[in-house]
Parts: structure tokens; C-alpha cells; sequence
């Protein structure tokens, strides 16, 4: 045997793992021809219009989540003003501290965005002394008020870095404040004052609240916290007391259940009881402090801010047709099937299921990903579908207004130009044309026509989706669903006049009242006449046919109500049932009835109307139908789930079987997935061994196995069958003999045993295996299927 | 007794102040004198440690307080609660008596030997005889060393100086014991406020613009409803204020006269009896309850009861597979591990038919309590329920642990053993009938008790 120390290869403990970065892919799906700076050069080109694109829809977002945390801080805002603010005789004598609990849906994925949002605010508009808790920091209650006297301190203190962590006592806190604001109030002239007294100057009150913000609360300690409120009310008291004539200082306390919560104090209480602990003193406490939960569930009333909400926001954001309708009139961008393809990637399937009834949203994984892209989970999509959709094909160069169209089209490369014949949809469409275009110029124009009337379409499909929906969104047992977006995603699936759904929904319709179904009319005829859809001129003849229908409709209301007086008099219809020997003669008799009764004049213009809007909805049909639909619309769900779904188990596994894959090195590649090399990284030998193992290991087995890879450096890869001879063979030798003969080759056998232990431990630390009491020197296998 | 009538004899300002004491607290006469006999006078030394203790809300701070300041004697007065860190009780009481030599910022002493040298230094510099400390909520002072408690008590003997320590507690003297070094006080003992004392003291926050008279009668109605279940006098006092409005409102509008007793009573009567379901909760901030009242005057009335359900409503606001988790997990607890193939099994086969020997003495497992079960008993009953497919990912199991962090879950197993977590539901029945009432699963079929 020789050594196989090398300059090369020197022997270390554990061989380090190195990242190299990757080679970027070439994403030539559609453009193999052309040469790399060519495609730089269009991607650059398209890059931009996507940038635009992506600014109007960011705009578009963040000013519906503007509106819809709006409404909640301005809620809390005037929580925290009026509770400090309010006059009342009890309040004199019952000293509360204001205390709101904002609830917020479990799991909620923008729990930390929203509250920086109100801290912000509050800080911006209502005091400078605000203050946000994490359990994680109030393990004990000194240090809970330690962090909090420190952060409040911060704010204006000159020497604040002289102090240390034990001057922070409730007894600072309050003499630092007094002379604050005495301060500030005496010679507030001062140049560092300045800004402080021009800020307080617009505020309502001379000493702003001292508000608290208890990030998940649930979490935290439940003594901490009795010890913290009680520790608050015996401060409230007596600086009430002190200031109430010079300054009028109210202390906030603001107790926030941001959680993970959906709960409410009380009944946190209540499990706090089920847990065991002392909860009559809880309470006792509660009672004895005033520490009042504000019913924050009351000012959800008014404020609408809530899961539901959020969900609602959600809708609004994403998913709300009408907005894509204008962003759509603005840009041409679909993400096509999108609720489809989410549904496919299946991360959210039971969020969209379960969306419509109330529950919270989970979305766990996104957590993670959200907060570090700090985008919401919808943004992110969508801008992940937008750049998607402009980075993978080069035919999108033609996603644009129809203004610019032409003009695009005129400068189409010739790259450009084969990926667009190439389009699937396209060649469909050539195949049954009946004259295929000879040159180029035509091409281009009947690309341009072709696009052109996919344009003209989609305004039609929007207002066609958007009166369905206004038709059917409160028809009993909702067969279409409650939100214009469920009806949009059936109109991109399929031709939503042959779906079930559609079936039921016009059978019910059939059957409303005359009153139900005016109203239905009017609005959907409101929801034409207000929209922007009012200026498109493919709806003139449905408006019209509505109005006529409407006064149809009024025509038959003004008729019954004459006739009504005469139907009075009219005699009931008298019918003759001769000799009825049996049931079923009369059954049939009762049948015929019914077929012969002479429909009413309401009957047959109801059964007009719904003729009508099956004949109109039938143009509904799935963009997909139109070819170069690909350009404007994004459909690849695979590359969604591919970049969304992370899966960090597979990954492991592959870097673990094929390390050449990741470290993109020579000296590891591998034909075979059972090849081992000695140059590979220790954890990925002992992984492979592992693998032909059952499911206890041996240990020793094991090790033997290992030390005869990284002995055979110079026979590289071997199978499970070489290594079997191979071991054989050396059983005989003696283990004695070789350390008196090659202390070296001992001194790389210990080095050996001490990288198997590490590789062994990296194993267990990634969950293949564990160690197991069964079997002496064993350990258990976890995994299984893995090859 | 003898004593302060002595006392009383010799200087007249004591007995202005006296007199003044008992004016601004009633019906503490007798606890007045006593302690006034135990502070002693200016020329004589302060009884070394007296313990007071009452139930809450009756008047020990208060009185004492009010004597204190009356006599314009040095003292410190700490409340226990805010004593953390025992350097806290020392820089306390020393910056509370000494205030011109110590500032909270230039102080520092944290032991007691220390607080002694210092003590005794400062009250010589400062030749202050008399002084007292006041320690409130005393009984927090148990959870430092006992020889802190011991010390403290014996602060007399040990600084030789004329002060008293006088400890303020709503637990007995008993409690305090633990064998090391402490010496008895003297113990005074607050009793409860009998119904007219309470009737008297109310009276006192009768609000401007109504007489006394008045005022008392509705305290008496209010008495009449809520003195059986709370003698609390704080719980009172804001039951009476936060509910007077309401009694006035009928002669405010006109409609009854101040003198109608009877009419009044019948308008604040179905209030107040809402009212008692909430003594003590306060589920309801009286912000809320002027609110609801102010609202009543205008539009059709809304329960307090409403708003106290409506908590309950929203704690059943978890997404949709952690309500099956913890359906599944209520199962788990309250279900014995064999019943488990009758539940959930879709095809049994045959079942035998067994001779049931139902001890009758077994009790149910609803009265028994939850019992831990392990995690993957819980998973495969969660997914025989859950009539979807649902893929074991890292998202359901994310959301145990989100249960276990609100409470409706607990860990039973070690942290160690990561293999075989075992939990325990800690829902009740009510509760979780809500939950599943939400996703419309019949929970009740599935509970072994109820079948």
C-alpha cells in the first residue's frame, strides 16, 4: 500500500465543504440559435418593460394595503388618544390602564409588517414613547424592565451610555420623566430640544402616553407578566397622582396579542387554568389592578380589521378581478390560472378552500420566505409569475399596450420572431389556417391581428366575468361561489357555459322571482354603467337588451298589479277528472295539467333573460383557446412550484448521493448514483455506505467499509461488489503487524476513525440516523427509499 | 387605651390630628387608636415590628397612610411588588428617608450590611429620632432569603435607632414562618367592613349634583344585589360608579321624579343583575360599559352577554387543519387508545360481540381529566377525520406546535425525546364542541363517554 499523502490531498479531519457558485442556466428554451449577448441584449429589453409593469402593480398594492391597515390604525390611533384623553367621573376614582388587545389571525404571515406599521404611527403621531416586548426578551421580570425602562430611556437622554443595565428601575423611568418634560417645559429653548418641542407643539397633550406593545403575548411568562401589571398600576397611581395637576400623565398600557393568537385574554385565562396555574390570582390581580382587556373584538366592529379582513385585503389585492381589470387595461399582463396553479403547488390548497369560510390563513413555509423577500405572500408571487413570465420566453417582448403594439412588432428580431412562430398555439392556429402567410410581413401582421383580438377579448371576458358575477354572487348555495375571482378562475380554466357549476347556477336562476331577478338586472346593469367597461363598445348591445328586459320587467309589475283586482274575480279553473278509477290516472292527469298550464306572460320573459345570458356567456371561453395566448398570459405552474416549494430533504439527499452536482468538481463525478469516490466528502461516504445497510448499521462494519474507500485513493470509484472483494481479501491480513510495520498507515487509520465519527454525527444531526439501545454498537437507520 | 388618652391629655395638635384621621377614614376607630398607641409618641420608642393584615380594600394602607402623613413623621414607604432585585428595597428606603444626601442615581447598595452602615451613618448626619418603614404587599418579601424577612425585622435591634417596621400583608402571620431568626411582631388585624360601614364609606363618593340621600338609596339597591356575592369594597365602589348613569337616566329624561324609589329600581334592576354575571371579570373595560349604556339610550339594547360571547367566538378563529388537529387531539385524551379502531376504522370486519363488563364503578374519562397521548396517534386520528388528502408536511406539524404555544395543547414527553413527543389537550368539551361545530364535525359520536 502506498501513502496517500499528496500535496494535492492533504489529509484533514473533516474535509470542508466549499460553495461555488453556479454557473447562471441558460434559459434558451425557445432561442437556441442565438448567441448569449443577443439574448442579453433582450432580455434587457424586456427587463424594462417588466420593471414598469411591476411598479404599477406595486403601486396598486401597497395602496390597497394602505386602505385596509388603515382603517385599523387609525382604530388603535384614536384608541390611544381618546383612552388618555376622556373624561369621566369614574375615571377619577377607578384608575384603569388602558389596555386594547388586537387580534390577529393565527399563523398570519404579516404580523410583524403591520405592527411596524402602527408603531411607526403612533410614534409619528401620538407620543415618542413607544415600546414593543418580545417574550423572548422578558424571560425574567427584571429583565423585562430593564429592556423596557432602557428603550424608553432612549429617547432624549444625553449620558444614556453611562448608565448601566441595573439603573433601569421603574423609579428612573419615573424621575426621568418628570424632569423631562419639567425641563422641556421650563427652558425648552434649548438647539437639541428644538425638534421635540415644534413635534409635541401639534400633539395634543404636553406629556405624551408611554405606550406598551406585548408582541405575542401568549408567550409570555404568566408570572412576568402579573408581576409587570401589578408593578404598572402601583406606577400609575402615584404618578397620577404626582403629575395630574402640572402635566396630566397618563401611562398606557397597551397590551398587544400579536401572536400566532386569535385568542383573547379571557380565554388565554382560561387555559392558563387548564394548565394549572395559579389563576384565581390571576384574576384576583386583574381585578385588583384594573388591568382591563380593552374588547378589542368591539372595535373590530367598527374597524373591520380582522382576519376576515385580511383575507378580504387578500381578495381586494390579488385576486379582485376589478383591479386587474384596470391594471390589465393599463399593461396586458394575465397571470393565467393562477388560483390553478396555486392550487396545483399545493401549498395553499386548503387557505383557498377554506378562505371563503373564516379561517385563519396558514402559511407556514411562506413565513420564512416572506419575511426575508419582505414581501407579502401575494406580492411575492406575483412579482416571482412577472418575472417568470418576462425572463422564460422571449416572445414577451409583445406584452404591452396595444398603442405600442405595432411599433414592437415592426422591430422584432429574428429570434424573436421564430420563438413567436414557435409558439404551440401559434402552429395550432397556422395548421388550420387554410393559407399560410408566405413572408415575413404578413406573419407580422397577422401576429399583429391575431394579438389585437386577443386584447379586444380580454375587455370583453373581464365585463362578461364581472356580470356573471354580479348575476350569481348571492344565488342560493352560491354554485359559482361568493368572489368575482372564483368565477374568473373557472372562466381561465374551461368554457364555463359547460361546467356544472354554470348548470346550476342558471337552473336556480331560472327560478328566482320577478323581484329577485330585477334586481339582479339593475345591478348588473350599474356594474356595466359604472366601470370603465362603460366605454367599451362590445357591451352597448348587452346594456341595451338589459334595459329592455328591465322595463319588461317593470311592464309585467304594472300589469299584475291591474290585473291583479280581475284574476280576483276570475273564477278558479274547474277541472273536469271525469271517473278517476286509480292513483295513477290521476297522477297522469295532474301531469298533463302541469304541461298544458299556460305559462304567464313573467314566466316567458324569465325564461327570455336566462336564453339570453347563456347565449352571452357562451363567447366566455378560456383565453387559452386563442393562439399566441402565451405572450400575455403566464402559465407555468411547474416553475412556480419549483422555485416556491422548497425542498430541503431532496437537496440534502442529492448533495449527499452526487456532491459533483453541487461542488462542481472533476474528481467527484459519478456515473452511477452507488459509486462512491475517496475524493468525496466524508459525510457523503458514510451517507452512501448507509444506504446498503439495513435498518440497524453496524458500526464497525460500517467503519471498516469507510476506511476502505479512503484507502483506495488511487482506485477511485468503486461499487458495493468491488468493496465486498476487496474486504474479504484484507480480512486475512493482521491488524498487529501493521502498526509495527507502518506507523504511518496506523497514524491514517486513526485519522480515519475520527472522520467516520464526525461524518457518523453530521448523519444523525441530518436525521438519517439515530443511536439505538436494541443493539450494542448499532445504530439505527431513519430513511428509507433513497437510493 | 390608657396610653393615648394620656396622649390626648398633654398636647392638642394630636388630637386635631386625630380628629382629622377619622374624618377622612370611617369606621377604623378602633384599628386607628391601636396603631396610633403602637407608633407611640414623639418621646417614646416605636413598637420595633407590627404586622397589619386584613383582606383587601380594608383601609390598611389607606389608614395608614393618612396617620403617617397627618404626624409629618420621616418614613419610607416601599411596595413590595416592585422590589425585584433586594437592591431595590435598600436604595428605596434609604432614598425615601435620606432624600437629600441620596439621589436614585447616586446610590448604590445592595446588601444589608451595607444598608445598615449606611442607615445608621445618614440618620446620625441627619439626627433624625423617629422613623418608620412601610412595607406593603409584604407578603412578596417571602420569595427573597428568609434572613432578608428576619433582618428587616429586627431593624431596630440592629441599627439601635428609634424606627419601626411595620409590615402590610393580606395573608397571616402564620405564612411568613419559616424558622430562621424571625421574631413575632405585634399583629393587628383589619376585619371586613360590616354593611353599613360599607354603606358609609360608598356614600362618600356621592357625585356632585346629587344629594347624599339619594345617592345612599341607590347605594342600598346596590347593595341589595351584589353585597351577596362580593364584599369587596373596591369591587363595589366601581360596580356602584360605573352603574349610576344608568339609575339616573329615567330623571334626566323626565319620566321619574328623585324621590320614586321604586320606579328607579324597577329601570336599574335588570342591569345590575347583568351586571353580577361579570362581578370580578371585568371582562368589560368601563370604557365598553359607558359605551353599551350611552348606546342603549339610543338604538335597540346589545347584551353585555354579547359581548362577552363574542371572545368565545374568536377564540375558535384557527385555521382550518389546527381545528381538526385539535379536534383530533380532544379525542386523543378523552378517548382510551382501544376504542380507537371502533371510531375510526371505516370497515371493522365482524365485530364480535363481546360481553361488555362495564364496571359501573369506572369513572369517565371527562371527569378524569385529559390524558397524554402520543403524536402519532394523534396524526392518524387527524387524518381519518380530516376527509381530505392531506400531505403530512411541515406545515401541519408546524401547527401542533402553534397549539402547544397557545395553550390548547401541552407537551407532556421530555424535550429530549424527540422520536416520541407525547401531548395532552387542554380544551374543554364546550370548547371544542364550538370548534367542531365550525367545521361540522359531530364530535359527540366520536367521544367514547357519550356513547
Amino acid at each position: 500500500m502506498t501513502s496517500t499523502i499528496s500535496e494535492e490531498n492533504p489529509p484533514s479531519l473533516s474535509k470542508g465543504c466549499f460553495v461555488h457558485r453556479k454557473k447562471p442556466l441558460q434559459r434558451t428554451k425557445n432561442s437556441k440559435s442565438t448567441s448569449e449577448e443577443g439574448e442579453d441584449e433582450l432580455w434587457s429589453s424586456r427587463k424594462d418593460i417588466y420593471q414598469n409593469l411591476w411598479q404599477i402593480i406595486e403601486k396598486e398594492i401597497n395602496g390597497f394595503q394602505e386602505k385596509v391597515h388603515g382603517e385599523a390604525l387609525d382604530a388603535v390611533d384614536s384608541f390611544v388618544v381618546n383612552s388618555y384623553s376622556r373624561s369621566s367621573t369614574i375615571k377619577n376614582v377607578i384608575k384603569e390602564i388602558p389596555t386594547a388587545a388586537l387580534i390577529m389571525g393565527v399563523n398570519m404571515p404579516d404580523h410583524s409588517v403591520i405592527l411596524q406599521l402602527l408603531f411607526q404611527r403612533l410614534l409619528h403621531s401620538v407620543t415618542d414613547h413607544v415600546v414593543s416586548l418580545h417574550s423572548r426578551d422578558c424571560k425574567t421580570l427584571s429583565m423585562m424592565i430593564q429592556k423596557f425602562v432602557a428603550s424608553i430611556m432612549k429617547t432624549g437622554m444625553d449620558d444614556f451610555e453611562h448608565l448601566k443595565r441595573q439603573d433601569f428601575t421603574f423609579h428612573s423611568l419615573s424621575a426621568w420623566y418628570q424632569d423631562f418634560y419639567q425641563r422641556e417645559k421650563c427652558a425648552g429653548k434649548s438647539p437639541q430640544k428644538k425638534r421635540k418641542i415644534s413635534d409635541h407643539s401639534e400633539r395634543p397633550h404636553a406629556s405624551p402616553p408611554i405606550v406598551i406593545f406585548l408582541e405575542d403575548l401568549e408567550a409570555f411568562n404568566c408570572t412576568v407578566l402579573t408581576d409587570f401589571v401589578l408593578l404598572w398600576n402601583c406606577v400609575y397611581k402615584i404618578w397620577s397622582q404626582q403629575l395630574v395637576n402640572d402635566v396630566g400623565f397618563h401611562v398606557h398600557n397597551w397590551l398587544q396579542m400579536v401572536n400566532d393568537v386569535g385568542f383573547h385574554v379571557h380565554n388565554w385565562l382560561q387555559m392558563v387554568n387548564d394548565v394549572g396555574f395559579h389563576v384565581h390570582n390571576w384574576l384576583h390581580m386583574v381585578n385588583d389592578v384594573g388591568f382591563h382587556v380593552h374588547n378589542w373584538l368591539h372595535m373590530v366592529n367598527d374597524v373591520g380589521f380582522h382576519v376576515h379582513n385580511w383575507l378580504h385585503m387578500v381578495n381586494d389585492v390579488g385576486f379582485h378581478v376589478h383591479n386587474w381589470l384596470q391594471m390589465v387595461n393599463d399593461v396586458g399582463f394575465h397571470v393565467h390560472n393562477w388560483l390553478h396553479m396555486v392550487n396545483d403547488v399545493g401549498f395553499l390548497v386548503h387557505n383557498w378552500l377554506h378562505m371563503v369560510n373564516d379561517v385563519g390563513f396558514h402559511v407556514h413555509n411562506w413565513l420564512h420566505m416572506v419575511n426575508d423577500v419582505g414581501f407579502h405572500v401575494h406580492n411575492w408571487l406575483q412579482m416571482f409569475c412577472l418575472f417568470e413570465h418576462f425572463y422564460t420566453s422571449t416572445t414577451t417582448t409583445l406584452c404591452c399596450d396595444l398603442s405600442q403594439l405595432k411599433g414592437r412588432i415592426e422591430n422584432l428580431g429574428i429570434s424573436e420572431f421564430t420563438a413567436i412562430k414557435e409558439l404551440p398555439s401559434f402552429r395550432q392556429y397556422l395548421q388550420n389556417c387554410q393559407n399560410v402567410p408566405g413572408n415575413n410581413k404578413i406573419y407580422k401582421d397577422l401576429v399583429f391581428k391575431l394579438l389585437e383580438e386577443l386584447h379586444t377579448y380580454q375587455y370583453k371576458m373581464f365585463g362578461l366575468v364581472g356580470c356573471l358575477h354580479v348575476l350569481v354572487k348571492d344565488l342560493p348555495s352560491h354554485p359559482l361561489g361568493k368572489q368575482m375571482r372564483e368565477v374568473y378562475v373557472l372562466a381561465l380554466e374551461k368554457n364555463i357555459s359547460d361546467t356544472q357549476e354554470y348548470k346550476k347556477a342558471s337552473k336556480i336562476f331560472g327560478m328566482l322571482s320577478r323581484n329577485e331577478l330585477e334586481d339582479r338586472l339593475l345591478s348588473c346593469q350599474s356594474f356595466l354603467e359604472n366601470n370603465e367597461i362603460q366605454h367599451w363598445s362590445q357591451f352597448q348591445d348587452v346594456r341595451q337588451k338589459l334595459q329592455e328586459f328591465i322595463s319588461n320587467l317593470h311592464h309585467i309589475k304594472e300589469m299584475a298589479d291591474t290585473e291583479e283586482t280581475k284574476v280576483k274575480q276570475k273564477q278558479s279553473v274547474i277541472v273536469d277528472f271525469g271517473k278517476m278509477t286509480s292513483r295513477s290516472q290521476l297522477k297522469e292527469k295532474l301531469k298533463d295539467l302541469a304541461r298544458n298550464r299556460k305559462s304567464t306572460e313573467f314566466e316567458n320573459c324569465r325564461q327570455n333573460i336566462v336564453d339570453f345570458f347563456n347565449s352571452l356567456f357562451r363567447e366566455l371561453v378560456p383565453p387559452s383557446c386563442f393562439p399566441l395566448h402565451e405572450i400575455l398570459y403566464f402559465n407555468y405552474a411547474g416553475s412556480v412550484k419549483q422555485h416556491i416549494m422548497a425542498a430541503p430533504r431532496s437537496a440534502i439527499c442529492k448533495a449527499l448521493v452526487d456532491p459533483a452536482s453541487y461542488l462542481q468538481c472533476t474528481c467527484c463525478s459519478i456515473d452511477d448514483y452507488s459509486q462512491i469516490c475517496s475524493s468525496m466528502v466524508d459525510t457523503c461516504v458514510a451517507y452512501k455506505l448507509h444506504l446498503e445497510h439495513g435498518r440497524l448499521i453496524n458500526l464497525y462494519d460500517w467503519l471498516q467499509s469507510f476506511k476502505m474507500v479512503k484507502m483506495e485513493a488511487d482506485s477511485g470509484k468503486l461499487t458495493q461488489v468491488d468493496r465486498e472483494k476487496r474486504k474479504n481479501k484484507r480480512k486475512d491480513e493482521p491488524n498487529q503487524d501493521l502498526i509495527l510495520q507502518y506507523p504511518l498507515e496506523y497514524f491514517l487509520t486513526c485519522l480515519d476513525v475520527a472522520q467516520f465519527v464526525q461524518a457518523v454525527s453530521e448523519l444523525q444531526f441530518l436525521g438519517f440516523i439515530k443511536p439505538t439501545k436494541r443493539k450494542t454498537d448499532h445504530v439505527a437507520r431513519l430513511t428509507w427509499g433513497t437510493s | 387605651m390608657d396610653h393615648i388618652e394620656v396622649g390626648n391629655q398633654c398636647c392638642s395638635p394630636r388630637i386635631e390630628g386625630i380628629q382629622k384621621i377619622q374624618q377622612s377614614v370611617r369606621a377604623r376607630k378602633k384599628q386607628m387608636e391601636v396603631l396610633l398607641g403602637l407608633l407611640g409618641e414623639e418621646d417614646e420608642v416605636p413598637c420595633d415590628c407590627i404586622f397589619v393584615y386584613g383582606h383587601e380594600a380594608t383601609g390598611k394602607s389607606y389608614l395608614l397612610s393618612k396617620i403617617l402623613e397627618e404626624f409629618e413623621v420621616p418614613y419610607a414607604w416601599i411596595n413590595c411588588v416592585e422590589i425585584y432585585s433586594q437592591r431595590l428595597l435598600y436604595e428605596g428606603i434609604l432614598s425615601q428617608l435620606f432624600s437629600s444626601t441620596y439621589t436614585v442615581t447616586t446610590l448604590r447598595c445592595d446588601n444589608m450590611c451595607d444598608f445598615i452602615r449606611m442607615f445608621k451613618q445618614e440618620a446620625q448626619a441627619m439626627n433624625l429620632k423617629k422613623m418608620y418603614i412601610i412595607l406593603d404587599n409584604a407578603e412578596k418579601l417571602r420569595n427573597f432569603e428568609p434572613t432578608l424577612l428576619a433582618a428587616l425585622m429586627r431593624l431596630q435591634e440592629l441599627t439601635r435607632l428609634d424606627l419601626s417596621v411595620i409590615l402590610i400583608s393580606e395573608i397571616i402571620w402564620e405564612k411568613f414562618r419559616c424558622g430562621i431568626g424571625l421574631c413575632e411582631p405585634l399583629q393587628l388585624h383589619f376585619p371586613q367592613y360590616n354593611r353599613e360601614e360599607v354603606l358609609e364609606i360608598l356614600s362618600l363618593d356621592c357625585p356632585p349634583g346629587y344629594s347624599e340621600e339619594f345617592y345612599t338609596a341607590y347605594l342600598r339597591v346596590v347593595l341589595s344585589v351584589f353585597y351577596l356575592v362580593t364584599r369587596n369594597l373596591r369591587e363595589l365602589r366601581y360596580l356602584a360608579l360605573l352603574n349610576f348613569p344608568k339609575y339616573c337616566e329615567p330623571i334626566k329624561c323626565g319620566t321619574v321624579s328623585e324621590s320614586d324609589q321604586h320606579k328607579l329600581w324597577k329601570n336599574i334592576e335588570p342591569h345590575l343583575k347583568e351586571a353580577l354575571n361579570t362581578v370580578y371579570l371585568r371582562e368589560v373595560s368601563s370604557f365598553q360599559w359607558e359605551n353599551y349604556h350611552t348606546k342603549d339610550a339610543v338604538g335597540p339594547a346589545k347584551k353585555v352577554g354579547d359581548l362577552t360571547q363574542s371572545f368565545n367566538r374568536a377564540a375558535v378563529e384557527l385555521p382550518f387543519y389546527s381545528k381538526f388537529l385539535l379536534i383530533a387531539s380532544y379525542l386523543a385524551s378523552y378517548n382510551p387508545a382501544r376504542t380507537d379502531k371502533k371510531f375510526f376504522v371505516k370497515n371493522q370486519g365482524k365485530v364480535k360481540k363481546k360481553k361488555i363488563n362495564l364496571r359501573k364503578d369506572q369513572p369517565k374519562r371527562h371527569i378524569l381529566g385529559p390524558k397524554p397521548f402520543p403524536l402519532d396517534r394523534m396524526m392518524a386520528i387527524f387524518y381519518s377525520i380530516v376527509e381530505e388528502q392531506v400531505p403530512p408536511t411541515s406545515m401541519i406539524f408546524s401547527q401542533i406546535t402553534t397549539l402547544v404555544t397557545l395553550r390548547l395543547l401541552a407537551t407532556t414527553s421530555n424535550e429530549e425525546e424527540l422520536g416520541t413527543p407525547k401531548y395532552k389537550c387542554l380544551v374543554g368539551l364546550e370548547f371544542i364542541r364550538n370548534v367542531s361545530q365550525t367545521v361540522k364535525f359531530d364530535i359527540l359520536s366520536y367521544l367514547n363517554d357519550f356513547i
